[in-house]
């Protein structure tokens, strides 16, 4: 699974980079079709992409170097500084709470929540919030369980909607026609009528 | 691409990095001057970072490869920016490298390293930090590309020399509706991208009130003079992309050094004058409350929306 998400990945990477290769053929597949393109949409010299019809260009290859040297000039910046000790493996800062444990990282759902408590309205999410108590007192919390659920705004929205339309559809089209010559001809007969009608 | 053209270019990083630090001093002097202090001297940042570039580095144990990467990405895209975007010569030899949309992205690969570095450490603090960044970012970037849309439809161009020609060309579309519309968006974004009030408070230490603090929080050392930099660098840029897309004069449309040195003077004033006014409005109010930045930005996409509308009706 790892070798196909590399691969695609490694695609992508390729075609951000050189995307110049592309053009031509896209090129010749705009023009084979008529009435699409008039003249080439993208001109380029391997390096530099240019639109044609507004006056706009791009150079990935040549922004993917600039970022490299703005790097490599940073690092050497930073190495020719006068200390080089570097201690690794002092404990992350916790505001005075030394013991740290993967149960206090940002978990998917926690990075999430602002995101989601700002667009409320759109995505209504269902939150659970359990509290357990302890037996012998209310005032203390034996553990909080945290669920937090959304549902597919465009699914439940959008294309769900879309089926049931279309399957009334279909339903509604089965019944008319159900395999029945007759009716196929008794169809035709009438259509030819109103036909003769409107055309008379 | 022209040797003069590369120099202006490499001349716009310099000046850029030679001058953020002091700007970020004016500003903290400005505020603490108003606010009654005396406060630290000018070039404080600059001996900031000197000294930090001289302190040992603690790497947390949890660390991975992200966290010794992103200062390095966040220095290199806010460089790479400043030599894009036209200070100094419209007639600079990256301008046909990368647009306006080009110039957004780069700014927001650094956002997004730096995110990505918050929660890298593992700690509850970065996490935070990365989230609330994001949640900003994630609001602010749509008002960022409808504001450099209407101003592309109405010069003709995403390319940043092209909006800057054509606006010197017709001084009269400075102060058309759409221009003005989208100068008061993109204004709140670079507030809210650049962390200053009411979106996140620069000089905040409370870790539970921070944003871009919070995500910088196990660095030192070289590695958070590099950061601290970049934080510099980016509120330059954007201010220097404010000030030179919508009042473009005094840019040099040549590349003789004597045209130059007088862009130079320009933008600096231009510049200065923006960081000047935001330090004083920022005296007179608070620190909003993380869920009313989102009003905030949201007004601002409005503004920016109405700036497309305009252009187009008005085109």
């Amino acid at each position: 699974m790892q070798a196909g998400l590399v691969a695609l990945s490694g695609v992508c990477v390729a075609l951000a980079l050189a995307p110049t290769v592309l053009a031509e053929p896209l090129e010749r597949a705009t023009t084979v079709v008529s009435g699409i393109a008039d003249g080439a949409p993208i001109t380029t010299d391997g390096v530099y992409l240019q639109l044609s019809g507004i006056q706009a260009g791009l150079s990935p290859l040549l922004l993917a170097t600039g970022l490299a040297v703005m790097m490599i000039a940073a690092l050497a910046v930073v190495r020719r500084s006068r200390v080089r000790r570097t201690t690794r493996g002092i404990p992350a800062w916790g505001c005075g709470r030394t013991v740290q444990t993967a149960r206090m990282e940002y978990t998917a759902t926690s990075f999430a929540e602002p995101l989601q408590r700002v667009f409320d309205d759109v995505l209504h999410p269902e939150i659970d919030v359990d509290v357990d108590h302890h037996t012998e007192s209310r005032h203390y919390v034996q553990a909080i369980r945290y669920r937090l659920h959304t549902r597919d705004a465009f699914e439940h929205r959008l294309y769900l909607p879309l089926l049931a339309v279309a399957r009334r559809w279909g339903d509604g089209a089965r019944r008319i026609q159900n395999g029945s010559i007759h009716r196929y001809l008794a169809y035709s007969l009438f259509t030819l009528i109103i036909v003769l009608l409107v055309s008379r | 691409m022209s040797v003069s053209g590369i120099a202006v270019a490499l001349l716009q990083v310099a000046l850029t990095i030679a001058v953020a630090p002091v700007l970020v001093g004016l500003m903290r002097k400005i505020r603490a001057r108003l606010e009654g202090r005396i406060g630290p001297p000018i070039s404080q940042p600059w001996r900031d970072l000197r000294k930090l570039l001289g302190k040992q580095r603690l790497v947390s144990a949890n660390t991975g490869w992200v966290f010794s990467l992103a200062p390095l990405v966040l220095i290199a895209s806010a460089a790479l920016v400043a030599a894009i975007v036209p200070f100094l010569s419209t007639r600079s030899a990256l301008d046909q490298v990368g647009d306006l949309f080009a110039v957004v992205y780069l700014l927001l690969l650094g956002t997004v390293f730096l995110s990505l570095a918050g929660l890298d450490a593992g700690t509850a603090f970065g996490g935070m930090g990365a989230s609330r960044a994001m949640t900003i970012t994630a609001i602010a970037e749509p008002t960022v590309l409808v504001a450099i849309f209407a101003l592309s439809v109405s010069s003709g161009s995403s390319n940043l020399g092209a909006i800057v020609s054509s606006t010197l060309a017709n001084p009269s579309t400075a102060a058309s509706p759409q221009s003005l519309l989208a100068f008061a968006a993109l204004a709140v974004v670079t507030i809210a991208e650049t962390g200053r009030l009411p979106v996140d408070n620069p000089s905040a230490h409370l870790e539970l009130t921070m944003i871009h603090e919070a995500m910088i929080l196990e660095y030192s050392g070289p590695d958070l003079a590099l950061l601290e930099l970049a934080a510099h660098l980016r509120l330059v840029v954007f201010l220097g992309l404010l000030a030179n897309l919508f009042v473009p004069w005094g840019i040099a449309t040549t590349v003789q050094p004597l045209h130059l040195l007088g862009a130079a003077a320009a933008v600096l004033v231009k510049i200065t004058v923006l960081a000047a006014i935001i330090a004083v409005v920022e005296v007179f109010i608070a620190k909003l409350r993380l869920f009313r930045v989102p009003e905030l930005l949201a007004a601002s996409f409005v503004l920016a929306f109405l700036a497309v509308t305009v252009s187009f009706f008005l085109a």
